[in-house]
Parts: C-alpha cells; structure tokens; sequence
C-alpha cells in the first residue's frame, strides 16, 4: 500500500498538508482540487520527483527515497497527460514500452512480454487497435492505449493526471468504467480529475485539497455542493 | 629580332632623352607609344608634357586610363610625376618597387609581416610603411589617414572597397593586372608601370631590357629535352594544375621541360582528382610547386603522394622553404625562375635562386 | 516484426555490397574484378593497379560507408536525445566543437596533435564537451528551434575563435588545417580505417547498451523516468555515442553535413518505427548507402567536374530537410 503520513508537499513552500492517506491495491482515489492547489505536485511526489518538504511516503512499506528509480517503476505506473503519439510508433510498440521496467539495457523483448502486452491491450479492449500508428489515433484512443501501457508495466499502483481532459463524454465514460473495472481486478488507482459529475455519478472515493491547503478524505463521494464548497 | 629590337632601344633612349629638355617637348607634338613587347594588360602613350597610362583587363570592355603630368605644368591631368606617397597591395609590386630601388616612395603594403626585402623590412620596422591587411577587410579609413596618391591593388574582376568616394578624395586607384599576363616577360613588364610613376621610367626601361635579354638568352640556348613535369598540389580532394597556356606552363616550355598538362587550354588552373594525377603523373620526372617545403608534410596531406615517381626518386622541388622572396621577386625576375627551372631539369641544381629540393 | 523489416535485413545488405562494388570498381584507372580480387589474394606492391585498390579505392569506399552510418547514428542519438527533428551532430555545434579543438591541437604544433591519435582524441574531446553544453542548453529551451539556434549560435561562435586562432598561426599550419576543414572521404589513409572501424563497433555496441532506455526515451523524459529509466546517464551515455561516432568521422574526414540530419529522418520514414534497434539498424544501412552513393556521384562527375562531396550531401540533404520541415513543422 501507498501510505503518506504527516507530510507537507511542495516545492519550496507547502502547497498541501497530508495527515494520512492510505492507497490499497483494489482502491481507487479521486484526486480532486482547483487550479494551482497542487495535485500535479502531489502526483510528482509521489513519483518520487520531488521530494516532500517533510515526512515520507512509503509504498509497501519502503520509504520512497529510499526506493531507486528501477524498482519504483515495478510498482507504480504513471499516466501523464499530454501524450500525442510518436510517429512510426505502433500501437502494440508503446504499450511494450510499458515492460521497459523487466527488459535488459538492450530492450530485448521475449515471448513473455508480448503476451503481456496482448493481454493488456485486451483489459483496455482495443485489441483492434494494436497495429495503428499512435500519432493517428484519437485522443480517447491514445489514453486507453496510455492505461493498456501501464496495465503492461503490471504494476500494483497506477496514477494518472487528469485521463479524462479533452474527452468527449463518451470517451470519459468508457474511461471512467475501464478505470472502476481495473480497481475491480485488483490495480490501485489514483488519478487526478475536474470532472465532479462524472465522479459523483460513480460514487468514486475521493481525496480533496481543501482552499485551506489540507488534504480531507471521503471514503464515499460527497455530494457535489460540499466538494464544491471545500475546494473552489 | 634583334635588329629590331635595337632600334626601339634607340627610339626610346632618344624619346627618354627628349623629355628631360623642354625645347624637344616643343617640337614634337603628336604622341607616340612607349613600347610595351609582352604584356598585354597595359600600354603607355607618350606626348609632349604628359603620359597616357592605359590598363586594360582583357575580361572586361571598359578601360583605365590615367593622364600622368610630367610636372607641375602640365594642366588637366590626374597625376604629376613623381608620384612620392604609395601604397602597394601586392607582393610583386614590391618586387617591382624593390628592383628600382624607390624604397622611399612606398607608405603602405598589405602586411609587412610577408616582406623579403632587407631595406622595406627596416623601412617597415621603422614604421615607415603600414600594413594594411588583404581588399576582403580593407581599412579604409586607416588608408585615407595615410594620405597616399596612388593606391595599386590586384584587379581580379572586384571593385576595391570606396572607390568613388576615394578618388573624389583624390586618391588614384591603379588596377594591377600582372597576375593576368601570360608571357612570364609580360608579367616582368609591368615594372615599366612603376617606373612611370615613381618618375624613373628610363631605369625601368634599362631593368627590363636586361631581364628581356637574360631571359631569351637563356631560351635560345636551352633545347627541348625529355624531362618531363607536373606541377601543383590537392587543395582538400582537388589537385590543382596550371593550364596548359598559363604563365607557369610557358616557363616550363621555356626551360625545355614537357609539361604534362602543356595540351591543356586555358591561362589559369585545371583540378584533378588525386586518382587521375597518379593516371597522368605518375612517371613526371620533376614535381614542381607542391606549395610545401618538406616532404614529411606532403605526406601528412596524403600518404597517396608516395606513388609519384618524382616523390619516390626525391625530385621535388618547391620555393616554400622562402616564400615571402618567391611571392616578391618572380614575377619580376623571370629569368631567374626560368634559370632555376633549367639548372633543375639538367639535373644539377645548383645555384637555384627560388627553388629548393625538398627532403 | 513486419516482414518488410525482416526483407530489408536481406536487401539492404546485398544493395550495399553492390554499391561498394561499383563504387570499388569506378574512377579514372580501370580495374577489372580478377585485379581487385588479386589484389586482395596475392598483393604485388610494383602493380599500379593493385596500389589503387588497395590505397585509393577500398580506404576509400570503406570511409564513405562507416562515416556515413556512423554521423547517421550520431543524428539519430541527437534527434531521440533531443526529440528534434531537426537535430543533428552538425547543426547543434558538436562538429565545430571537434574542429576547434582539432584546431587548437594543430596550431599549437605539437606532432603529438597531428598523429592519427593525437587528432581522434582531441575531436572527441571537443565533440563530447560541445555537447554537454548543448544539453546544458536543452534543460533551459523546450523549443525545438530555440535549441537549434543556440546550436548555430555555438557553431558560429567556436567557428569565429577558430578563425582568429588560425589567423594567428603559421601560414603552413592554418594551410594543414584549412585542408582539414574542406570535408572529404578520400583522405584516410589505409592506416587509419583501422581506428575509423574501432571507434565506429564501440559506438554501435555502447550504443546497443543504451537501447532499453532510448527507446522509453521517445515518449518522453517524464514517462522514461516513471519507466525506471536513469535520465542522467542515459544522457550522458547518448552524448558520449555521439561524441564517439561523430568526433572519429569528423576528425578523420573533417566536418561532412547533411547526413546526420537527413538521414536519421529518412530511416524513420522508410521503416515506420520508433524502435532503436530497428532505427540502428536502418541508419547504420541507409548512412552507409547514402554516402557512398553521394560519393559515386562525384566520381562519375570527375571527368567533368570535380564536386565536394559536402556539396552533394548539402545538395540532396538541404531540399529533403525543407520538406521534413514544411510537412511537420509548419
């Protein structure tokens, strides 16, 4: 489990106090707060990018720190945003990307991880899609190929920075589903959002930077107005 | 030939002889040339109280011309004789100067650093003479401080920096086109030019006659032998060559020595590629002008050097081992390069004056 | 793997054994194949023909081919390193970086900085700290042309302090160095093939070591990093690749253009990929082909006019870097 205790985050000044926060396998979390709160300072934070002002994040157990970059990327996944595909880079090849943490330095790639990725683009269901150029697909394309990648990575813990901007409603629905499903089969999944509604609709617990710099936490989605009210 | 060339000489020393009295001036009034054999870039036309000095670059349709004054009573012309205030941008201007002995007259070069010559070297050491540096980044005000009244500069089809705004200041600038000759006496010839403006033409006249006749000596009495030449060196992967019809080549033929590329056309060079010097070369008995001054750094451009017959038998000869002299005083002292090529194609060097062998 | 992956594997190969060929067999002597074969078996040092081969021609073919796989490497390290189209050993100042400190080595006078040794250490060295301080640049300039343009500005400002060095040397060593900088294939002498080879296997097998991280590389350093990838010694190793392969070639042959640049984006249209080990592949062949068929050209020309090879590379590189940059630039 990801487990944050009495930790201020931020680069020089505190930008969120966190109590205590705990991400367990099967979990999801909404992280949800306004514009320059921090929740991408947050999510670097605990990509170990930059450091807590005070305190330590553990992941299962081991201090973040202490943790080197090889074996961070076995247990936690990233999903930036702002991903637009790469020319010449197929499908099926990005989301082998995602086994970069299990190759050797000449990125040699076995039966095994070929499986894996097959696997992966089959859980976020666009098997079709594995032969298209990444820099040609849509962008509900191009994040369901961005989950399948990290799904390949099989990490326990996945984290994500806003999946659903620039969706259409369609698109954040499936996202939002897939997102549940894999919570559903395990993953630990905490991913940054706007979107209320959507969050609400789903009933997703959710971790709110509150206008007073503290992290509150609601084990079931509060109504709409209170969120509202802590964080804008 | 020589009859004909003794009679000039006679109407010359009596024309020279005519000018120093006015009543002579008086009497003949229509002009006559000076005569000019093998250069073809210039030519000087005489009258009573003025000389005409016409240079004309073959390349080209417009001519210049300048009307030289013989003394201050000459009315309407650009110059009066002795012009005392020169800036030389060549290094056989230098030469040129250097032969007539007019060390005085010469303000400016492009870089003393190059000079030969022991008495410009202290002129210039005295900081009687300043460096220029080449037309590229010409300092023109530098220049017009120095106050000269002739400026002589290579014409090589350019127009010299400020060139109107110069000769509104009253600053001539003669177009030297020596480089273009291509009779080696033609590029000699030239120092009648110099001597016309430093006011010593008869002495240049006499300089020339004996360089003419030490060097059609020197052709009458060599024959044509076998020995055959190349010439030249790469330039990154391209070897340049004289042409066949370039100033270079005619010594070569004149010192009886076939030049490999005496067929070609054309007065200025011709590139090769390194393959197709060692097709056509590669038995050439000298190798002539590598432009280096060992044979360590000729194999430091290209090890493929070795091949050549010439490099492997040590028939290699060049003037870099003395450039600054080379550069100063071969285009006016033919004779003496010619004289070189012989001794060097008899196969006792000996005496050379320019050239070196290279080891 | 597609099949025209696998198909290239064989054809690429056999088109280049065919050019390397042609390219033996052509120029002014006239070679025929029972010559160039003898020359290899039994080498008679008095037959002018056998010298040609072995001292002009194979040098050579075999320089054309190794300089232009391995600037197209070094184009393709520049390129993923900065994720720039446009980038390349050449334009962000690395090859100045190489001349300058070749030129301080030849103007010193030192024999030592005028030995095959003494002229590949000093390249490097100035190739691998000239890039260092182009990636010093690249943390501060996220744009692609910003970076460029610090590169050409790098270019013009060692360029500039090589020139006032030069002016201040002697005419004989401005002259060695001066011939230096024209660019050329035909230069290397049998000798130094030698060391041309070696640096140029190290490059590719340090190169091959780095192959897991440059390809999580492409999408990203943020995404490299959360893929557990090291971004400073993946960095550093790419810069020491390129210094490598781009530093031999441009010490040995001075500084040639275009391929780096071009060639790195014609691998990636040709193959379709993202995939370094298929983009090695792809460069090591298509450089080695482009440079020899560039050089074939001049000699073709050669009875008619003597061309740079820098000026077919500009020639064919310069119009397809144009269209990379109208179609994707904009």
């Amino acid at each position: 489990m990801i487990e944050l205790k009495n930790i201020s985050i931020g680069y020089t000044s505190t930008l969120i106090e966190v109590n205590e926060m705990i991400l367990r396998p099967g979990e999801i979390k909404a992280l949800i707060g306004a514009n320059g709160m921090g929740k991408t300072t947050f999510l670097k934070t605990l990509m170990n990018q930059i450091p807590p002002i005070s305190g330590t994040v553990t992941i299962d157990d081991i201090s973040l720190h202490k943790l080197d970059r090889a074996k961070l990327s076995s247990l936690v996944s990233f999903i930036g945003h702002g991903f637009k595909g790469v020319d010449g880079l197929s499908v099926l090849d990005y989301i082998l990307l995602g086994r970069t943490p299990y190759l050797d330095r000449f990125g040699s790639i076995s039966y095994v991880d070929k499986e894996v990725a097959f696997e992966a683009l089959k859980s976020a269901g666009i098997k079709s899609l594995s032969g298209l150029n990444t820099s040609e697909l849509s962008d509900g394309q191009l994040q369901l190929a961005s989950i399948a990648r990290a799904l390949a990575q099989e990490t326990p813990y996945i984290i994500m920075d806003e999946p659903t901007t620039f969706l259409d409603y369609r698109n954040r629905e499936i996202i939002f589903n897939l997102l549940i499903d894999l919570s559903h089969k395990g993953k630990g999944i905490l991913f940054s959002t706007h979107e209320l509604d959507m969050v609400s609709k789903h009933q997703i617990p959710v971790a709110a930077i509150s206008n007073e710099n503290k992290m509150i936490l609601f084990d079931h989605c509060p109504k709409m107005e209170k969120l509202i009210e802590i964080c804008f | 030939m020589k009859a004909r060339y003794s009679f000039m000489l006679l109407i010359l020393l009596l024309t020279s002889c005519g000018e120093s009295t006015k009543k002579s001036t008086e009497k003949s009034e229509k002009s006559e040339d000076i005569p000019v054999e093998f250069a073809n870039c210039f030519m000087i036309t005489h009258s009573n109280d003025h000389y005409i000095l016409t240079i004309q670059n073959p390349d080209k349709k417009d001519h210049f011309e300048l009307v030289i004054g013989k003394n201050s009573t000459t009315k309407n012309c650009d110059l009066t004789i002795p012009t005392n205030r020169m800036v030389l941008l060549s290094a056989s201007m230098i030469g040129r100067a250097a032969l007539l002995k007019t060390f005085d007259k010469v303000i400016g070069i492009s870089d003393t650093a190059f000079l030969f010559n022991e008495t410009f070297r202290s002129r210039a050491s005295n900081g009687m003479i300043t460096s220029f540096g080449d037309e590229g980044n010409f300092p023109i005000e530098k220049l017009i401080k120095s106050d000269p009244d002739i400026v002589m500069f290579s014409d090589f089809g350019n127009e010299f920096p400020k060139q109107k705004e110069l000769k509104k200041m009253g600053i001539i600038l003669i177009p030297d086109l020596d480089w273009r000759e291509e009779h080696p006496l033609g590029k000699a010839e030239w120092i009648l030019v110099h001597g016309l403006l430093t006011g010593r033409l008869k002495e240049a006249q006499k300089i020339f006659n004996q360089i003419k006749t030490d060097y059609l000596q020197l052709t009458a009495r060599t024959k044509p032998s076998e020995t055959r030449c190349m010439s030249g060196f790469l330039y990154g992967d391209t070897w340049w060559s004289p042409s066949g019809e370039s100033y270079t080549a005619r010594l070569f033929n004149d010192a009886g020595i076939k030049y490999v590329y005496s067929k070609t056309n054309g007065t200025g060079s011709i590139p090769r590629s390194i393959e197709e010097i060692l097709y056509d070369c590669k038995s050439a008995d000298i190798w002539f002008n590598p432009g280096f001054d060992s044979k360590k750094k000729i194999l430091q451009i290209s090890s493929k050097i070795k091949h050549l017959e010439s490099f492997k038998k040590n028939k290699v000869f060049c003037y870099s081992h003395n450039m600054n002299y080379f550069w100063e005083m071969s285009a006016v002292e033919p004779q003496k390069v010619l004289s070189d090529l012989i001794s060097i194609r008899s196969g006792d060097p000996v005496n050379l004056y320019f050239y070196k062998k290279l080891n | 793997m597609s099949s025209a992956y696998k198909r290239s594997l064989i054809l690429l190969p056999i088109t280049l054994g065919l050019l390397a060929f042609t390219h033996v067999l052509s120029g002014k002597f006239d070679i025929t194949f029972s010559e160039l074969v003898s020359s290899f078996t039994r080498f008679d040092p008095n037959d002018l023909n056998h010298v040609i081969i072995q001292e002009f021609r194979v040098p050579r073919t075999l320089t054309a081919i190794l300089a232009g796989a391995s600037l197209s490497l070094a184009g393709m390290l520049m390129q993923t390193l900065f994720q720039n189209p446009l980038a390349g050993p050449y334009i962000l100042g690395i090859n100045s970086g190489a001349a300058f400190t070749v030129a301080l080595g030849t103007l010193t006078g030192i024999s030592f900085f005028q030995s095959d040794a003494g002229l590949l250490g000093s390249a490097l060295i100035g190739a691998f700290i000239f890039g260092l301080i182009i990636l010093t640049f690249s943390f501060f300039l996220r744009n692609i042309v910003s970076l460029l343009l610090i590169g050409i500005m790098i270019g013009s400002f060692t360029s500039a302090i090589t020139s006032i060095l030069l002016s201040i040397s002697t005419p004989e060593n401005m002259k060695i160095f001066t011939l230096w900088g024209l660019g050329s294939l035909q230069k290397v002498e049998s000798g130094q093939i030698v060391f041309i080879f070696i640096s140029f296997v190290i490059g590719v097998l340090l190169l091959l070591t780095q192959l897991k991280g440059i390809n999580a590389l492409v999408l990203g350093e943020n995404a490299a990093s959360s893929l557990g990838i090291n971004l400073r010694s993946l960095r550093i190793a790419m810069i020491s690749i390129t210094a490598l392969l781009a530093g031999m070639v441009t010490a040995f042959c001075g500084p040639i253009s275009f391929v780096g640049l071009a060639i790195p984006n014609l691998s990636r249209i040709i193959f379709k990929t993202a995939n370094h080990r298929k983009l090695t592949y792809a460069n090591t062949i298509l450089g080695a082909h482009f440079l020899l068929i560039a050089d074939l050209i001049t000699i073709w020309f050669e009875p008619i006019i003597l061309i740079p090879i820098n000026a077919i590379t500009a020639l064919i590189g310069a119009p397809f870097i144009m269209l990379i940059i109208i179609k994707k630039l904009k």
